[in-house]
């Protein structure tokens, strides 16, 4: 384009003009690509714990006795969009986080019996379910500075809560 | 070289670029896992029906951890462990223990354990309709079985020194 606007005619000799530059592109537009997509996948974790949240409704609510801390229980309201259910340890009164749980779990049919046997021991007793993720030790940076623990143990009142057919050699997960 | 590959060439290179850094945080957590690894079968213990065997390895987490881990494995009978996922890692294992109570049941016992992972379903199969293997854990206290308690009322309990 010249100055004014006109589309300057291409001369004998000049190539044509490309869809695409040859000229080499510098290695800061590279390393740019490499952080955007460090970029999307740290937002696509965000918006997957997002969605875990949005799809998960409170089914318990345990207060420990110093009332610092909730056991929640969650279940999914769309059982098949993201994860299933899951145990939080949280500040009293905080909503549920969509990550960080003390388990997340599936085919549970009722919400397990969340019971505070101290203030920094915490009992999972259920009659159905699967355990998935489980840790036995929860600490949190907004308790105690980090230094405030809790153990957690599952206490399963039958022997096998998650197998559909356990007495066949063929139990399965599958759930039919 | 032709003008439209090495455009094309370059759109790879940017995409690699893009695909790379999306990936990064899967591949150091991969390389930081798998760096060095080292296990040591402590105690292989076969299901009553012989069609499971449970693994209980002792294993250093990776090149930078100087934790040594446990590890519970379930494999087919005689298998070895190869790429197979743990259904248990803990650390600082006092006691552990493994026990078949029935042929599709396992059970993880110990004495003190800081469980970091635990899964209470294993199949062979990724789907889960092969047969499949219950686990449980039988901590040997009712109390706590990590936590050491505070030597008064008021005191809170807190990880082993």
């Amino acid at each position: 384009m010249t100055r004014s606007g006109a589309r300057r005619p291409v001369g004998r000799g000049e190539p044509a003009p490309r869809s695409g530059s040859a000229a080499k592109p510098p290695f800061i537009a590279y390393a740019s690509l490499f952080l955007l997509g460090l970029l999307a996948a740290a937002a696509g974790q965000t918006f997957r714990e997002y969605v875990t949240q949005w799809n998960q409704r409170e089914l318990a609510r345990v207060t420990s006795p110093d009332q610092r801390l909730d056991a929640v229980f969650v279940g999914p309201i769309w059982r098949y969009l993201g994860a299933g259910s899951a145990l939080y340890v949280i500040p009293k009164g905080d909503p549920t986080p969509g990550a960080g749980g003390v388990f997340r779990g599936t085919r549970f049919q009722s919400p397990p019996e969340l019971s505070w046997k101290n203030r920094q021991l915490l009992e999972v007793r259920y009659r159905a379910g699967c355990i998935d993720g489980f840790s036995n030790l929860w600490s949190s940076s907004e308790v105690g500075d980090g230094e405030y623990y809790v153990e957690v143990r599952l206490e399963p009142l039958s022997a096998f809560t998650c197998l559909t057919n356990p007495a066949s050699t063929d139990a399965d997960l599958t759930g039919k | 070289m032709p003008h439209v590959l090495i455009i094309t060439l370059r759109r790879l290179a940017f995409l690699s670029a893009f695909v790379l850094g999306a990936l990064s945080p899967i591949f150091s957590q991969l390389l930081l896992s798998s760096a060095f690894p080292s296990r040591r079968e402590i105690v292989r213990v076969a299901s009553p029906d012989k069609r499971e065997d449970a693994v209980l390895v002792r294993a250093r987490a990776s090149a930078l951890s100087r934790e040594r881990h446990w590890e519970v494995f379930v494999v087919r009978h005689q298998m070895p462990i190869g790429q197979s996922s743990p259904v248990f890692v803990a650390t600082r294992v006092a006691d552990p223990r493994l026990a078949w109570p029935d042929a599709r049941l396992l059970q993880i016992g110990f004495g003190r354990a800081r469980v970091s992972y635990f899964t209470s379903a294993w199949s062979p199969s990724a789907s889960g309709e092969a047969a499949a293997v219950e686990i449980r854990l039988k901590p040997a206290e009712n109390g706590f079985t990590y936590l050491v308690a505070g030597a008064g009322p008021d005191a809170i309990a807190q990880p082993p020194k």
